[in-house]
C-alpha cells in the first residue's frame, strides 16, 4: 500500500519524504485546501522546491485543492488546480463538483483524485465521479466499516485511500457545519474546523475551560489532559449526562489493522495532519513505513508505538469496525 | 434584478420530517398538510436513518395520494447519507422511479442519487453542496428543475447563486431546526449506552431532537439519531423580501411537533407582505414556547446567532 | 491565568546562573539571535506577514525571565519582556523551558504538546498556533544560533552561559524521573465546586436570555434601543 504523508511546510515535507513517505500531499497558503490554518501552507515557489526535493528521491507530491470555491471567486480555485498542473504535481485532490468539471476539462491529462470532503461513501457516488469527471482514486470517508470498503473495493473502477493516522472526523467530512454554527468559519468554505482564533483557554478555580467561540467545549480537571476544543471531540451534556457526546479524545491508528486494509483492497494510506508539526510527521511516517515494510517482509507488526502522538494518548480504529457505529 | 422572478408566486414548502415521529403522528402531520396547509409542495421520505424507513414506508403511496388530492406537489426526499449495499440498492429503487409518478418529485440528498438521477427532471437537496455557479451549472444541465441551497450560505452567494440559476428554481430554508452534520454513528443511541445495531430506536423519545448543552448548561445543538442539528430554530422571515428580491423562490419550512399549519400561515403572510417579521417572531413564541431564533448563517456569521441588525447584502 | 506551581526542570536550578547575567548582556545575545534568525529563516517572518501585531511574551514557568518577542519583519523584537508587555503582547505561551526550546527547534510536536497539557497559552492562540507552524517550517539549530550569538557577549557572560548550559545538560538526566514523583493532583473537590457555581451562573443566564425572549419583539427592540438612543440624543 502507498503511504500518504501530509505536509503544512517545507520542513515538513522534506521530513516525510526522508521518513519514507511515497507522497507527500500539501496544499496551497490560502482558502483554497481544508487545512488553511495560520502560518502554515505552500507558497508556489515553496512547493516548486518541495516537489524538487521529493522528485529526486522518489517521490510524488498530490496537492489538496479540497475546499468548495465561493460564489464569484471561482478564480481563485481555478488557479489553484492550473498552478498545480503547472508545477507538476502527480494528482489533484478535489471535492467540489464545479471545480472537478473545471479541472477535467482545462487540464484532460491531469490525474484527479477525489478528496475525502466530497464524502464519497457508496458505490453510485464514486461511479459517478469517475463517470464525470475521470476520477481516478477516492478518499473514502471515514464513516465505512472494512466490510463496506471490501464491497466497494469490488464494485468501482478507482482506487482507494483511507486514512490510517491521525485526527478523526466522526461526522461525515464535507457535509458538517458544526464549526461554522459555533464560530462562522466553515470547513467547506474557508477549509478551517473550530478556528484558533476563537479558541480560548480560562482558568476555573483549579479547572481549565475550553471554549470555541462563545461555547464551552470542555471542561478539565486538574490531572486531566487538555486537549484542543475540536467541536465534535468536546463533552457537552445530554439527559442529565455529561460526557463525550460524539467522540472519545482518541485519534485514528490502523496499525493494528493493517493487514486488513490490504486484504479488502486499498491501495493507498493516508496520515492526517498537516497541521501536525515536522516531529510528529517524522515519528508517524517512519512507523508506518516500518510496519509496512514488515508486512511486505511477512513479519508482525508492533503497535501502540505511536500513543504518545495521539490526542487523548489513546488510538481508535474509528468506523473500519462497525462496533464504532 | 430579474423581473420573471417577481411575476411567479413563491412557493412554500414543508420539508421532510426528518424525525422518528409514530407512524400514526406522520400520518396525521400529512393528513393536515393536505387537507388544511397553505403549502405548495410537501416533503416524503427519510433522509436520516434507514433503519426508521420500514415503520413508515408502506404508508407513503396512501400519504401520496392524499396530498395528491389536497393540491400538492409531492417531493420525494432520499437519504441524506447512503452506505453499504442495501442503502445504495434503496436509493436505486427510488430513483428508478424518476419518471413513472406523475405529480412527484425525487430531492436527491446524495450525490449517488444525483448521479442516478440525472437526464431525469429531479431535484436536489440541501444536503448535496452547491456553493458555486460550476457547481450549480453542473447539475441544471443533468436535469434539476430546483436546488436547494446549503444552510451555511451567506446572503452574496445566494445573489450570486440565483443571478445564475438560469430555469432553476432555487430554494431556501427559513424555519426549523438547521442540520448541521450526519454521521454513521448514531448519537441518539450513544447517549444512552446503545449500539446503532441495536439502537432500539431511542431517537423516537425526541420529537425535536434531543437537547444537547453544553458544560456550563448553555443551550447548543439537537440530536436526532445519526444527524445533529442547531438547538435554535433559523427564522429567515426577515431575510424573505431580501431572498425574493435574489431571486429565491422556494422557501422551505423544516417540520416540527408544533402546530406547522398556522407556522407555515405565519411565513405565507410574511411572504405576501401582509404581516412583519417581528409579528411572525411574537406569534411563534406562542406557539412554539421558549425556543431560540438564529439566522447567523445567511448574515455570514456564526449560524448560532440571531442577528438583529440590518444586513448590507439585503440592498436598498 | 496563572501557573501556580512551577514545572520541576533543571532550569529551576540554572536560572540564579543565567540571572547573574546583566540583564542588557541578555538582551544583546537575544537581539543578536533574531537578527540571525531573520536572515538565516526569512520564511518565519513571511508566515507571519499577515498578522498586525505579532507579538507573544514567552513565559518558561521555570525560569524568572520573561521574553518579549515580536516577529514583524521591518521591526523585530526579542528582549527580556517588560512589565508593560503583558498588555501589550497579543499572545502569552507558558511552560517549561525545556518543551519550550524543542518547540521552538521543532523537536517535539507543539499539538502533542498542548494535549499533554505541558504548554498552555493566553490572548489569541491563532497567533501562537501561526508562530508555531512557521518555527516549525525551518530547520531551526538553536543551539548553534545561542553559541554564535553569544560570541557578542564579554569572555565573562560567555563563561556564564557555558556554565549554565553544561549544568542544564548534566541535571537534565537526573531529574525527568523527579519531577513525576512531585507532580500531585490534590485541590480537585475545590475545583468542582467552583465550576458547580459557575456553571449555576451560567444557567441563571441562560434563563434570563429566555425570559427577555419570550417578550414580544417589539419590545426587545425598544429595550435595546434605550441606552443607544439616550447616548445619541445627549
Amino acid at each position: 500500500m502507498e503511504l500518504v504523508c501530509p505536509a503544512g511546510t517545507p520542513a515538513s515535507l522534506r521530513a516525510a519524504v526522508d521518513a519514507g513517505a511515497d507522497v507527500v500531499y500539501c496544499g496551497f497558503r490560502d482558502a483554497t485546501n481544508a487545512r488553511n490554518f495560520p502560518g502554515l501552507n505552500f507558497s508556489r515557489d515553496e512547493l516548486a522546491e518541495g516537489i524538487a526535493y521529493a522528485r529526486t528521491r522518489g517521490v510524488h507530491v498530490y496537492l489538496a485543492c479540497n475546499t468548495f470555491p465561493k460564489a464569484d471567486h471561482e478564480h481563485i480555485w481555478h488557479q489553484a488546480v492550473d498552478d498545480a498542473v503547472s508545477l507538476g504535481v502527480e494528482a489533484i485532490i478535489l471535492a467540489d463538483i464545479g471545480l472537478l468539471g473545471y479541472a477535467r476539462d482545462k487540464h484532460p491529462d491531469a490525474r484527479l483524485h477525489l478528496s475525502v470532503q466530497a464524502s464519497a461513501s457508496n458505490v453510485d457516488a464514486i461511479r459517478f465521479y469517475h463517470r464525470e469527471f475521470g476520477v481516478r482514486r477516492v478518499v473514502l470517508p471515514r464513516v465505512l466499516s472494512l466490510m463496506e470498503i471490501r464491497e466497494l473495493n469490488c464494485a468501482i473502477p478507482v482506487e482507494t485511500e483511507v486514512f490510517a493516522f491521525g485526527g478523526m472526523c466522526v461526522m461525515a467530512e464535507g457535509r458538517c457545519l458544526l464549526s461554522s454554527y459555533a464560530t462562522g468559519e466553515s470547513p467547506n468554505m474557508n477549509g478551517v474546523c473550530s478556528p484558533a482564533a476563537q479558541v480560548h483557554y480560562l482558568e476555573r478555580g483549579d479547572t481549565t475551560v475550553s471554549k470555541l467561540g462563545n461555547f464551552t467545549i470542555n471542561v478539565y480537571g486538574a490531572s486531566e489532559k487538555v486537549g484542543y476544543p475540536t467541536l465534535c471531540k468536546g463533552r457537552f451534556k445530554a439527559m442529565d449526562k455529561a460526557g463525550y457526546l460524539f467522540e472519545d479524545p482518541t485519534s485514528l491508528d490502523v496499525t493494528a489493522i493493517l493487514p486488513e486494509l490490504a486484504a479488502v483492497g486499498v491501495t493507498a494510506l493516508k496520515i492526517e495532519g498537516r497541521q501536525r508539526g515536522k516531529a510528529y510527521i517524522a515519528q508517524v511516517v517512519s512507523s508506518f513505513r516500518t510496519a509496512l515494510d514488515r508486512i511486505a517482509a511477512g513479519q508482525k507488526v508492533q503497535t501502540g508505538t505511536l500513543s504518545h502522538m495521539t490526542e487523548g494518548m489513546s488510538g481508535t480504529t474509528g468506523a473500519y469496525q462497525r462496533g464504532w457505529q | 434584478m430579474k423581473v420573471d422572478t417577481l411575476s411567479e408566486r413563491p412557493k412554500l414548502v414543508m420539508g421532510p420530517v426528518l424525525f422518528h415521529w409514530d407512524a400514526q403522528v406522520k400520518l396525521d402531520f400529512y393528513a393536515r398538510m393536505a387537507d388544511e396547509a397553505d403549502i405548495d409542495i410537501v416533503h416524503v421520505g427519510e433522509v436520516v436513518c434507514s433503519k426508521r424507513m420500514p415503520f413508515f414506508d408502506k404508508h407513503l403511496p396512501d400519504v401520496i395520494e392524499r396530498l395528491h388530492r389536497g393540491g400538492k406537489q409531492v417531493v420525494v426526499s432520499t437519504l441524506a447519507l447512503v452506505m453499504g449495499g442495501r442503502e445504495a440498492e434503496m436509493i436505486r429503487d427510488v430513483t428508478a422511479m424518476a419518471d413513472d409518478m406523475p405529480g412527484v418529485l425525487i430531492e436527491a440528498n446524495d450525490m449517488s442519487a444525483a448521479g442516478l438521477l440525472a437526464g431525469h427532471p429531479h431535484s436536489i437537496g440541501p444536503f448535496v453542496n452547491i456553493y458555486n455557479e460550476g457547481t450549480l451549472r453542473h447539475f441544471a444541465r443533468r436535469g434539476a428543475v430546483r436546488v436547494g441551497l446549503p444552510w451555511e450560505l451567506p446572503m452574496e452567494s445566494v445573489q450570486i447563486l440565483c443571478a445564475h440559476r438560469g430555469a432553476v428554481e432555487i430554494e431556501m430554508q427559513v424555519f426549523g431546526r438547521v442540520p448541521l452534520a450526519i454521521s454513521a454513528r448514531c448519537y441518539s443511541a450513544r447517549a444512552q449506552g446503545l449500539h446503532k445495531d441495536g439502537c432500539r430506536y431511542v431517537c423516537g423519545d425526541h420529537c425535536d431532537g434531543m437537547d444537547v448543552d453544553t458544560l456550563d448548561g448553555e443551550a447548543f445543538l439537537a440530536v436526532n439519531g445519526l444527524q445533529t442539528l442547531s438547538h435554535s430554530y433559523l427564522d429567515l422571515s426577515g431575510d424573505i423580501p431580501a431572498l425574493q428580491q435574489a431571486g429565491v423562490g422556494v422557501f422551505r419550512l423544516s417540520p416540527h411537533s408544533f402546530d406547522m399549519v398556522t407556522i407555515a400561515g405565519l411565513y405565507r403572510q410574511v411572504i405576501d407582505g401582509k404581516i412583519t417579521s417581528e409579528d411572525l417572531q411574537d406569534r411563534l413564541f406562542d406557539l412554539c414556547g421558549d425556543i431560540d431564533l438564529a439566522n447567523g448563517f445567511l448574515h455570514g456569521k456564526p449560524g448560532a446567532i440571531f442577528d438583529e441588525l440590518p444586513d448590507r447584502a439585503r440592498g436598498e | 491565568m496563572s501557573v501556580q506551581r512551577p514545572a520541576f526542570t533543571p532550569f529551576l536550578v540554572i536560572s540564579p546562573l543565567l540571572r547573574a547575567l546583566p540583564g542588557p548582556a541578555i538582551d544583546a545575545v537575544l537581539a543578536h539571535a533574531l537578527h540571525q534568525m531573520q536572515q538565516r529563516h526569512p520564511a518565519v517572518f513571511d508566515r507571519l506577514s499577515g498578522e498586525t501585531n505579532p507579538s507573544v511574551l514567552i513565559s518558561p514557568t521555570d525560569m524568572q525571565l520573561d521574553l518579549y518577542l515580536n516577529l514583524d519583519a521591518a521591526r523585530p523584537v526579542l528582549r527580556r519582556a517588560h512589565p508593560a508587555d503583558v498588555t501589550q503582547a497579543a499572545a502569552r505561551i507558558l511552560g517549561p523551558m525545556p518543551a519550550l526550546l524543542e518547540l521552538l527547534e521543532g523537536k517535539s510536536d507543539g499539538d502533542a504538546l498542548f494535549f499533554s497539557r505541558t504548554l498552555k497559552i493566553e490572548g489569541r492562540t491563532d497567533l501562537v498556533v501561526a508562530l508555531r507552524n512557521a518555527l516549525d517550517g525551518e530547520d531551526i539549530d538553536l543551539r548553534a544560533a545561542i553559541i554564535s550569538s553569544a560570541g557578542v557577549l564579554g569572555p565573562v557572560a560567555r563563561r556564564m552561559l557555558a556554565l549554565a548550559e553544561k549544568a542544564y545538560g548534566a541535571l537534565d538526566r537526573d531529574m525527568a524521573h523527579v519531577a513525576g514523583a512531585l507532580a500531585g493532583d490534590q485541590d480537585r473537590r475545590m475545583a468542582g465546586m467552583a465550576s458547580s457555581l459557575a456553571d449555576l451562573d451560567q444557567r441563571m443566564r441562560t434563563v434570563e436570555q429566555g425570559i427577555k425572549r419570550r417578550q414580544p419583539a417589539a419590545l426587545r427592540r425598544e429595550q435595546a434601543a434605550m441606552p443607544a438612543s439616550s447616548g445619541l440624543q445627549s
